[in-house]
């Protein structure tokens, strides 16, 4: 299977780039991810994925400003590749073929 | 705004590869800021911290600079670039580091060589030396000389704890080269028991201990064990076992050439003594040989030859065991007063090393004064040095700043530039290195002369010593390097300045340096003052030269007086028991006084040492008529009698039957070391007992002493054959005693001129810089009409208030100490403030010749050459 190099906390990082868009480094995507896992995530975690998918060609990335608020430094911005997009939709197409063949009695919640 | 905690950051800066550390830390830092708004300060410093743990991942190193470690070749081609560019100054700078290298490496020598004396010896730890204390000579000192008896009685009853026990008795023998007849050869020989192999671990090469030991009768010949080299000088190639060495004897005793007992037989060959064993030797033979035959060692026995004895105890063994059960054995034996009533000691080996009481002719001790001495004063040199080094390197870098600004506006990291200049301090540290080990094998010979011991340990072949000089250098280079790598890394680029803006660093790493140096050089003037003191109260004799033989002259001391009297521009000739200088081991009691020291006289003795009698009258010529002797006393005993009318004083001492009265007494006089006080003594004639006639005193004219003394070797020739003439001058062997001293004074001399040339050096160069700095300053006020006089003063009055200054803060040190070392002689002059001032004047000197150059040339500037960038 193609893509399938991505794990699952970096699908979840990967998502969240493409959800923000323009706003996408490391702070705002860490929120995201919060966010949606309602988990707490460790800064470092967030930029070890966002670095290994940039080395896997998942991602680019660019230097922003600096502001006041990061004490003068700059930001890294990072940007779902065309790649990266590609590999998103392939996984989504395996599970949701999977889905597809879920017997009716599951999904209910039931067990027998 | 609150900041995030400085460690973590600076851990992760430190760390973090160059293109990634912006983004990371706004982000910590972004994180921060939220963090103290919604969960306090605390919480967030703490999560700072943590998160910046786990950020030690695969992506911190992650950097594109693998050129990292090729850039040493760089740094290094840098390095050379900036030696060529100040030549002179750099190797200053070297030369600097590398005295104090040399001073370093020294000392590490001489320790090492100190604990790898006797590394041959298995079991080190067992082997012990007896003492005994000295109840005859009632001197109540610690003596190596033990009853010959007592060998046999440890052997016998305490031979579980002590299995190995050896008398050792060292000597010198007069021997007929056996490879030429003609000449006459001197030699150590060791006589002892069997024992002696095991306890110093020495192997036969050929030959059977056993054999040599148990074989020997008296009437037979003389069974010697040779050295190795001994046989190699001798017997070249050819086998020695077997072979004869004879004894020079006398004409007048012709019979006793072929006496067979005189000579040595060889019975076996020995490996060499190692170059770091503690004594050496030629030979070795039966000490039955020496002391006589076994039934003169007997506890009854008058003939018995007290010997040093050295025994090895057997593992976990406790000396005190020993020594408690020795007295109550002893006294199951014999109740002789000199045996039982003794206080033993079993000393450890390395503790006779260096105990300086004893001298038992085998182990020379070493005074752990004169060690320590050396090992302070040169890690003193080293601070010394490594201040200098700081200050050079501090001071040059200063006028890098171009350097370092430009490489700074074309993109260089903190971390670049500090690498950078470290590697600069190892190279210079490496090739001070080098130059230091040239100037180690350069002076080694002296220092070894100093300490009067020789360095067995093959340093440079070492292995371990090469990569612990290696890992010596980067140590020297990274801490003397990094304070001004990073002072000049940090400071900022348009700037002239350090962090250090008033030179306090500086200034007072100048202050060390100078009180250093100027205290040094009052130590070295306070002990040579204390050397000129002592030699001159102890040399009265100006003009003309006492020459000592030594020897026994029993029966023939007449003979020589007469035969050497006439000789030419010899004035006097006395026979005594003693020479002034030597230890006197002979003492008496009077009841109720302190000991007594006796010395054998003849009626010349005060006067060839040009004393005076203070009261009373000479010795006449000696006549034996059994009824009253003459004795004299000196000034120190005549006021410690009870009596004022000495003249008629029946004088009782213990060892002496016969009447005594008091004709004579004489002035105090030195017979002895300085730092002892002058003994009560009493002066006997010596004629009563022959025995005592062992040293002649000839005083001669110093203008032909040459042939004089050939003349007396004749003389000698003549009467004694046998022995080899052995002179010596009264001053010389006065000077020996104070052996330690001059040592000292020796050490000290060179260290103080190591020192002085070290800071001469670092002034040197922060006058340098000090008057390129001033240049404009200078030429200013040279424009505005100041003199070269005022000039001069200005530039030189920082640097005189700061020696000044050290002075004082180093006084009341000096102070205490010279007075504390001068306490050790019970004569002297005290401290001098001459001596301080002495000291302050050659500073101050040396600092102002030092200046002098660059004084000049910063007052001497033409103001339109400097000014005209302006």
């Amino acid at each position: 299977m193609k893509g399938s190099t991505l794990g699952e906390f970096e699908e979840v990082v990967l998502l969240a780039t493409c959800v923000l868009q323009d706003e996408a480094y490391a702070i705002n995507v860490r929120k995201e991810v919060e966010a949606y896992t309602k988990r707490k995530i460790n800064l470092s975690s967030v930029h070890t994925a966002l670095y290994r998918l940039e080395k896997k060609g998942f991602l680019s990335s660019k230097f922003g400003e600096a502001t006041q608020k990061r004490g003068g430094k700059k930001k890294r911005y990072f940007y779902p590749s065309s790649y990266g997009v590609k590999a998103l939709e392939e996984i989504r197409n395996i599970r949701e073929s999977l889905w597809h063949n879920m017997p009716r009695e599951l999904l209910k919640g039931g067990l027998s | 705004m609150n900041l995030p905690p400085k460690f973590p950051l600076k851990v992760l800066q430190f760390f973090c590869t160059e293109h990634r550390i912006e983004e990371l830390e706004g982000d910590l830092f972004e994180e921060f800021q939220e963090n103290v708004e919604t969960k306090g300060l605390t919480r967030a410093r703490f999560v700072y911290t943590w998160t910046v743990i786990r950020s030690f991942r695969w992506y911190l190193f992650d950097g594109k600079s693998r050129t990292r470690t090729w850039m040493i070749f760089d740094h290094i081609k840098m390095t050379f670039r900036a030696i060529k560019k100040s030549p002179g100054y750099t190797s200053l700078h070297i030369l600097g580091m590398a005295m104090a290298m040399a001073c370093s490496l020294s000392i590490a020598l001489f320790l090492i060589d100190e604990q790898n004396k006797d590394t041959f010896i298995h079991d080190h730890t067992l082997v012990h030396r007896f003492l005994a204390k000295d109840v005859v000579g009632g001197s109540g000192k610690f003596l190596p000389q033990i009853h010959p008896n007592i060998q046999s009685v440890l052997k016998d009853k305490l031979g579980d704890q002590l299995p190995f026990v050896a008398r050792v008795s060292s000597g010198l023998t007069t021997l007929i080269s056996p490879e030429n007849p003609s000449e006459l050869i001197e030699e150590d020989i060791i006589s002892t028991d069997p024992d002696f192999f095991k306890i110093f671990s020495y192997q036969l090469v050929l030959g059977e201990i056993d054999e040599t030991f148990s074989g020997y009768k008296e009437q037979q010949m003389r069974p010697v064990i040779i050295t190795e080299r001994f046989a190699k000088k001798h017997f070249k190639g050819k086998d020695p076992l077997g072979k004869i060495i004879k004894q020079p004897t006398p004409p007048q005793f012709a019979d006793e050439i072929n006496k067979r007992s005189n000579w040595y037989i060889i019975k076996g060959i020995v490996q060499d003594p190692p170059k770091n064993a503690s004594f050496q030797f030629d030979l070795i033979q039966p000490i039955e040989v020496k002391i006589g035959p076994k039934k003169h060692h007997s506890f009854s026995s008058p003939y018995a030859f007290h010997v040093p004895t050295y025994v090895k105890t057997a593992p976990f063994v406790k000396s005190e065991d020993i020594i408690n059960q020795l007295t109550p054995l002893l006294k199951t034996y014999t109740d002789k007063h000199e045996v039982v009533d003794s206080q033993y000691q079993l000393e450890p080996l390395v503790e006779a090393y260096y105990n300086t009481n004893v001298f038992d002719k085998l182990i020379n001790p070493s005074d752990a004064k004169v060690i320590n001495t050396f090992i302070v004063i040169a890690a003193l040199i080293i601070i010394l040095a490594a201040a200098n080094y700081i200050n050079l390197s501090t001071v040059k870098a200063i006028q890098r700043h171009h350097e370092v600004g430009i490489r700074k506006i074309i993109g260089a990291t903190r971390n670049n530039l500090i690498g950078r200049f470290l590697i600069e301090s190892i190279l210079f540290c490496t090739v001070a290195g080098f130059c230091a080990i040239f100037l180690v094998e350069l002076t080694l010979p002296i220092f070894e002369s100093l300490m009067t011991r020789k360095i067995s340990f093959q340093y440079l072949q070492s292995l371990e010593f090469w990569l612990s000089f290696g890992g010596f250098i980067l140590v020297m280079g990274i801490v003397s390097g990094i304070y001004p790598a990073i002072s000049l890394a940090r400071h900022r680029i348009f700037d002239n300045q350090t962090s250090d803006k008033r030179g306090f660093l500086r200034k007072s790493l100048i202050i060390l340096q100078f009180s250093l140096s100027s205290s040094l050089i009052m130590g070295a003037l306070i002990i040579q003052d204390q050397l000129d003191f002592i030699t001159d109260q102890t040399s009265t004799f100006k003009g003309e030269n006492i020459i000592v033989l030594e020897g026994w002259f029993f029966k023939e001391d007449q003979k020589f007086r007469e035969a050497l009297i006439k000789i030419p521009g010899v004035k006097n000739v006395s026979i005594a028991s003693h020479a002034p200088g030597e230890s006197i081991n002979f003492f008496d009691r009077i009841k109720d006084l302190p000991p007594i020291a006796l010395q054998f006289i003849d009626e010349d003795f005060f006067e060839v040492l040009n004393l005076n009698i203070a009261a009373g009258r000479n010795f006449k010529a000696f006549k034996r008529d059994g009824s009253q002797y003459d004795i004299i006393i000196n000034e120190n005993l005549a006021s410690l009698l009870p009596t004022d009318d000495i003249w008629s004083y029946d004088i009782r001492t213990k060892g002496v039957d016969e009447n005594q009265s008091i004709v004579g007494v004489i002035e105090d006089f030195h017979s002895e070391s300085l730092k002892n006080n002058i003994s009560p003594t009493i002066f006997l004639q010596v004629q009563r007992t022959g025995v005592q006639a062992r040293r002649i005193l000839i005083r001669a004219e110093t203008q032909n002493l040459s042939k004089i003394i050939k003349a007396a070797e004749e003389v000698w020739m003549d009467i004694k054959p046998a022995k080899l003439f052995k002179y010596s001058f009264l001053d010389e062997k006065l000077a020996q005693l104070y052996t330690t001293e001059q040592r000292l004074a020796g050490v000290f001399n060179i260290f103080t001129v190591l020192a002085v040339i070290i800071s001469a050096i670092g002034l040197f160069g922060l006058a340098t810089h000090s008057s390129k700095v001033r240049l404009k300053e200078m030429s200013i006020r040279k424009v505005l009409g100041a003199s070269f006089g005022q000039l001069a003063v200005l530039l030189t009055r920082p640097i005189i208030g700061l020696l000044i200054l050290s002075f004082v803060i180093i006084m009341p040190f000096i102070f205490y100490f010279g007075n504390a070392w001068l306490e050790g002689f019970t004569y002297q002059k005290g401290l001098d403030w001459q001596i301080f001032a002495k000291a302050l004047l050659l500073t101050l000197v040396v600092a102002l010749i030092t200046v002098a150059s660059q004084v000049l040339k910063a007052s001497l500037n033409n103001p339109s050459e400097v000014l005209r960038k302006e």
